[in-house]
């Protein structure tokens, strides 16, 4: 038993080779940036390792911050199998925020209790997202238009959205939305996830569930192979009987629906309301982290709970850094981009090997 | 009802840069078999170095050049990574875009940090075309600032070129057949990449007309979508110029009238707002199989 | 008005710059040059290679090739697919870089580091794959990569015009210099690549199996062109796997086998039995071959043919953006027979096999297996009825590169009962018995791959061929479509390929095959149909098999 756990660290090592390579690159870039700034590397980086992973508070928001980011990250990286690009982790994520707000919000006078109104509102934030990936999945399945560019659009279309929600009663909190930072009312404690001490909320269970699900559906099931033939080969799939009609809209639409768990996690978890620009942190939204997660790890669903885990670590320890050396949290940005594409062209060249 | 119409053509006039402009710079890469998705983050990019450029120095030229320049950069990290190393263009092209927008945000925090007050540049004045800007109506499509007149001359010039010479040839080539191509000895990598880098130095350009016309600042993420709908616009245009040009006036249009309508009707302003983007889907799904595709594109070529 | 002469001066930079930039971009190609006189005289050596070496990942292309050839000669490469002749071409045309050898043309030792230097040296090369542009018209194509005699733009092709018409006229090369290259039947595309490569001067004339897409009159037609084409001085190479072509046309042959020559045989002395000793050596029983065996009328095993055949396909109509490309299409094919549809490529087989798979709707007409009609199913209901299907283009439509050989072996059967669980609505994959069948059909259908968790992408043509083979053949079948089920396939696949075709008909399945090999339909089936534009113009049964009547037929003419 014991020889078979290092004989597959061992095989597992050499593969984890280019990561840390990318990784140790991408540091030193920005290591490079921040010298020039004026600032010590050193100790930026034992801040951005430190904080999160050292102390209670960092770890809590760190584990905060995983969940959407592991969310959004299965929003692209589902349908990245069919080989469908999912941009619109953003908006799908704003939508399943927006449906959970009305819905706790018109059930706020006469909440259900806990144990049923949270689960309830999981599943709309879950149909939100779905909801929102329709459009494109629709489009690309029958106009072929592609995905990445109807995404897009119903980003931008849920932003506004957005702002009409937490900018016009019943749901909105009116002084807030004339100072110029529209939030809505809050929802209900009922509506609210409940605590989980060090790993921030319940949301976290809901994100593990999920990644086993998702490991289930890409590795094992049927609906996991047609995916993977669609993408390998969409005209050999086709041939050989698989509709890829139907498969497209069924990863796209599975996306969605991950980013609006996200989206509804985050209403229902962190900020008890929907708020304008909530989705923001470090520079970026957190779809495009979701997306930035997924293509570290190739999209693997054994890897993006890693590589979210490591995302949320960076971007909690940037936050520290830059309250505490002023260094602007967008060099880690950037760091996190190149360590990207870094691992990117460093997969291509094993593959020539 | 003339002077609504006088005033509209005015306005779509000088709102029809970033996206002609942008999907133009798409359409040069698309010709030879590449697709740069990244459009939105090179306008942002060119945005930010356009703005700087144009602050620092007063010089409203200094920044074009700058946001050319920074446009090209990322489109030759683009070509490189899509056509040198092969890798997938539309990843790339996302990659690009993300990258572009984190390092547009990074150097104008690094340059001006966090503030209150958004530093200003004067924006492009107008310069009136004698005699053609008295026709009545048309005539205010001849009173526009330089880059609009750019615009329009770079349409008819990559026009004539692309249809009618011996390059125009190779490159369109290169775009229908890469192997037809490399066997009479046009250097297929090569046109890649200078087309491709070309293409996004225009993109970069498209990103500094927002401040330098419109803002007179930069703000976080303030191309909103354009990069993507001039890849809509390119598409739309089955990738010629006339026809992007024609697309570019009706995005440009529907933005346009969507500010305009906020006033008449009672409609809430946000949804008015999601006018262009959701023309942009309706267009898609009309237009997008009715499209004239470069053969090559979106396959990296190789001779083995 | 300093505001205009501002912006006018900013324009006029833009520009400059622009014209600069597409400075840059010009390179020295040479000017159109016509046939002057030759440096070598007939019979002496115009090119040759020596020790020419090229490897790829897993595989020597080319291992020290020797090889010479006379001026004036047409000069035979032969071999079967996969024995290295494109790539030597590749690396005399440029395309490829040699890792070792040397290059002589006239005697002088030269090098040709891309085709602009093979054009240099007077070489044309046409590709086995057409390599036009289809947008653009035959003059464009022709003109394509060459700098204008004057001026600097501009696309006015006059004076092109008119030398591509001399040129035509004088080797006898008519075509139609504004159409569309997509709108050309290949045998005048072909026609137009050989015109492209007389138009820059090429002497030494490579052509690369230029047959594979031909009927029988116009491969005739086509060697009488190329003797026409000697006779003016030119040099040919003609690259082939048919020894029967060769010996027609050849002065002399080189035979390749695996990277190295195997010999080179005057026409005098040459055999097919010897050439095939030399392409194939021990690994074919060449007496028991099916491949090279000679064209006879008698039926390879016997048809018991049933009163109701199996498939059925009636007054079939198919459209293609409001075109017609099958219209009236009909025969049966019964129990236990190969029927071939024999066509030149582009007429419309295409189609009917998209639509007899499911993957397009027939506009009219009916399509019936074992009397049920299965127009209008899916492709999935289709295959569930017992129709299996081997695609023509492997790499396009055959597999799933990235996926493993296993999983690529239960593509299309992947929902039947032994490697799909159901549980409430889920359903998932039984890896083990996946494991275990795809291990027993590696080993029974000889597919070379170290295990079954292999990519496929990392198999070579013939395995993937193989792979697809097992996969019709694993399921219980009523149906087989075929589409060119060898192509490209070298020569011990290849009889594999045609040994499991003949076991269909002892198994009883109704076989429609499709090739753009007249021999191998020939010699396969019993009975056979003619395609052209989308319409069977005539039916033969083996009796009456006649190479040129069925080779009429497929260009439209009606015995």
């Amino acid at each position: 038993m014991i020889n078979f756990e290092i004989a597959k660290l061992k095989l597992l090592f050499p593969r984890l080779r280019p990561y840390l390579l990318a990784v140790l690159a991408g540091f030193g870039v920005v290591g490079v940036l921040i010298t020039l700034m004026g600032r010590n590397p050193l100790d930026a980086f034992s801040t951005i390792i430190t904080v999160p992973l050292g102390t209670a508070h960092g770890l809590t928001e760190t584990f905060k911050k995983f969940v959407p980011i592991l969310l959004a990250g299965f929003a692209y990286a589902i349908p990245f199998h069919a080989r469908l690009f999912n941009v619109g982790g953003w908006g799908q994520l704003l939508f399943g925020g927006i449906a959970v707000t009305i819905v706790g919000l018109s059930l706020s006078h006469s909440p259900p209790p806990l144990f049923l109104f949270v689960p309830l509102l999981i599943l709309v934030g879950f149909l939100a997202g779905a909801l929102w990936a329709v459009v494109p999945a629709v489009l690309r399945a029958y106009f072929g238009v592609h995905p990445v560019i109807s995404t897009i659009m119903m980003n931008f279309i849920a932003v506004y959205l957005v702002n009409y929600v937490a900018s016009t009663a019943p749901w909105a909190e009116t002084e807030a939305a004339f100072a110029g930072h529209p939030k809505t009312l809050p929802l209900p404690t009922e509506a609210r996830l409940p605590p989980l001490g060090i790993g921030g909320h319940a949301g976290l269970i809901v994100a593990i569930i999920v990644a086993l699900a998702v490991y289930f559906l890409m590795k094992k099931s049927i609906l996991g192979y047609e995916i993977k033939a669609v993408g390998a080969n969409p005209t050999a799939a086709q041939v050989f009987g698989i509709s890829i009609k139907r498969v497209t809209l069924l990863s796209l639409i599975l996306g969605g629906a991950m980013a609006g768990l996200a989206g509804a996690i985050e209403v229902m978890g962190v900020h008890g309301r929907l708020i304008e620009g909530m989705e923001f942190t470090v520079g970026a939204s957190l779809g495009i982290f979701g997306i930035l997660s997924a293509l570290m790890c190739a999209c693997n669903p054994i890897g993006l709970p890693i590589s979210a885990f490591f995302m949320s670590m960076l971007i909690v320890g940037a936050d520290a850094m830059q309250r505490t050396m002023m260094i602007p949290v967008e060099v880690v940005f950037v760091a996190i981009v190149l360590m990207v594409l870094f691992i990117m062209m460093l997969g291509e060249k094993m593959k020539m090997r | 009802m003339l002077e609504d119409i006088t005033t509209f053509l005015e306005v779509t006039a000088m709102s029809i840069v970033p996206y002609a402009l942008c999907s133009l710079g798409i359409m040069l890469g698309a010709r030879t078999g590449v697709l740069n998705i990244s459009g939105e983050g090179a306008m942002l990019m060119g945005a930010s170095a356009g703005f700087l450029g144009a602050y620092f120095t007063g010089n409203p030229l200094i920044g074009m050049l700058l946001a050319l320049a920074a446009g090209g950069g990322l489109g030759l990290i683009f070509a490189w990574l899509s056509v040198g190393l092969k890798l997938n263009q539309f990843m790339m092209g996302i990659c690009i875009y993300i990258f572009g927008m984190g390092l547009a945000d990074f150097i104008y925090r690094l340059c001006f940090g966090v503030r209150v007050l958004p530093p200003l540049i004067g924006t492009l004045p107008k310069v009136a075309i004698p005699g053609l800007s008295q026709i009545p109506i048309v005539g205010v499509l001849f009173n526009q600032n330089v880059l609009v007149y750019f615009t329009f001359v770079l349409t008819l010039v990559l026009f004539l070129i692309l249809y009618k010479t011996r390059i125009g040839l190779e490159t369109r080539a290169v775009g229908e057949n890469p192997r037809a191509a490399d066997v009479l000895g046009v250097k297929v990598i090569r046109r890649r990449y200078v087309c491709v880098a070309i293409g996004a130095a225009m993109m970069g350009l498209a990103g500094a007309y927002l401040p330098m016309v419109f803002t007179g600042t930069y703000t976080p993420l303030m191309s909103a979508g354009k990069g993507f709908m001039a890849i809509g616009v390119a598409i739309l245009g089955s990738f010629r110029p006339e026809r992007i040009l024609a697309g570019s006036f009706l995005f440009a249009g529907a933005e346009v009238m969507s500010y305009r309508l906020q006033l008449g009707t009672g409609i809430p302003w946000q949804f008015l707002l999601m006018l262009p983007f959701i023309v942009v889907l309706i267009v898609m799904w009309i237009f997008y199989k009715r499209a004239e595709w470069p053969a090559a594109i979106g396959i990296p070529y190789s001779r083995e | 008005m300093t505001k205009l002469s501002a912006t006018i001066r900013k324009m006029l930079t833009g520009l400059t710059i622009l014209g600069k930039k597409m400075m840059f971009w010009r390179k020295k190609a040479p000017a159109p040059k016509f046939l002057r006189i030759r440096k070598a005289k007939p019979g002496e050596t115009v090119l040759e290679v020596k020790g020419i070496t090229k490897r790829f990942p897993g595989v020597v292309a080319n291992d020290h090739i020797d090889f010479k050839i006379k001026a004036g000669e047409i000069h035979g490469l032969l071999g079967e697919n996969g024995a290295g002749k494109s790539t030597l071409m590749n690396i005399i045309y440029g395309l490829y870089k040699a890792d070792k050898g040397e290059i002589f043309i006239n005697g002088e030792k030269v090098t040709i580091s891309s085709p602009v230097d093979a054009i240099e040296h007077k070489i044309g090369m046409i590709h086995q794959h057409i390599t036009l542009v289809p947008e653009f018209t035959v003059l464009e194509n022709i003109v394509l990569g060459m700098k204008r005699e004057k001026g600097l733009l501009g696309l006015g092709l006059k004076e092109e015009r008119n030398k591509v018409l001399e040129l035509s006229k004088k080797f006898g090369l008519e075509i139609p210099l504004d159409a569309k290259v997509k709108e050309l039947p290949i045998g005048v595309q072909q026609k137009v690549e050989i015109l492209r490569t007389l138009y820059r001067g090429a002497e030494i004339l490579i052509l690369d199996e230029p047959t594979t897409s031909l009927v029988p009159h116009e491969v005739d037609k086509l060697f009488t062109s190329l003797r026409v084409m000697v006779r003016k001085g030119l040099t040919i190479v003609f690259i082939t796997h048919r020894i029967r072509e060769a010996l027609k046309v050849c002065d002399r042959i080189t035979v390749l086998k695996l990277g190295k020559v195997r010999g080179i045989l005057e026409m005098k002395g040459a055999t097919p039995k010897k050439l095939v000793e030399m392409m194939v050596g021990k690994e074919i029983e060449i007496s028991k071959s099916i491949m090279f065996a000679k064209l006879t009328k008698k039926r390879i095993s016997p048809v018991r043919r049933s009163k109701k055949p199996i498939l059925v396909v009636r007054n079939l109509k198919v459209l293609e953006k409001k075109v017609p490309v099958v219209r009236d299409c009909s025969f049966e094919i019964y129990k236990g027979e190969i029927f071939g549809l024999a066509g030149v490529t582009g007429n419309g087989q295409k189609q009917l096999l998209d639509t007899m798979i499911g993957l397009r709707k027939a506009d009219k007409g009916d399509i019936l297996i074992n009397g049920k009609n299965i127009r209008d199913l899916s492709t999935f209901d289709i295959l569930n009825l017992g129709c299996v299907y081997i695609p023509g283009d492997r790499i396009k439509e055959g597999i799933l590169p990235l996926v493993t050989v296993a999983e690529n072996l239960i593509l299309g059967c992947h929902k039947d009962k032994q490697f799909c669980k159901k549980r409430f609505f889920l359903s998932w994959l039984d890896l083990k018995s996946l494991s275990g069948t795809s291990k027993e059909l590696i080993s029974g259908y000889s597919i070379k791959t170290p295990n079954e968790k292999a990519l496929a992408a990392t198999l070579s043509g013939g395995n993937i061929q193989r792979i697809m083979i097992a996969r019709a053949f694993s399921r219980p079948a009523s149906v087989l479509i075929a589409d060119n089920p060898t192509r490209g396939l070298d020569a011990l696949s290849t009889e594999f390929v045609l040994k499991k075709l003949i076991e269909c008909k002892s198994k009883g399945i109704a076989v429609l095959l499709l090739s753009e090999n007249l021999d191998e339909l020939l010699k396969l089936c019993d009975r056979m149909g003619a395609i052209y534009r989308g319409e069977i113009v005539d039916t033969f049964e083996r009796k009456n098999f006649n190479k040129y009547k069925i080779g009429l037929a497929m260009t439209g003419g009606r015995g």
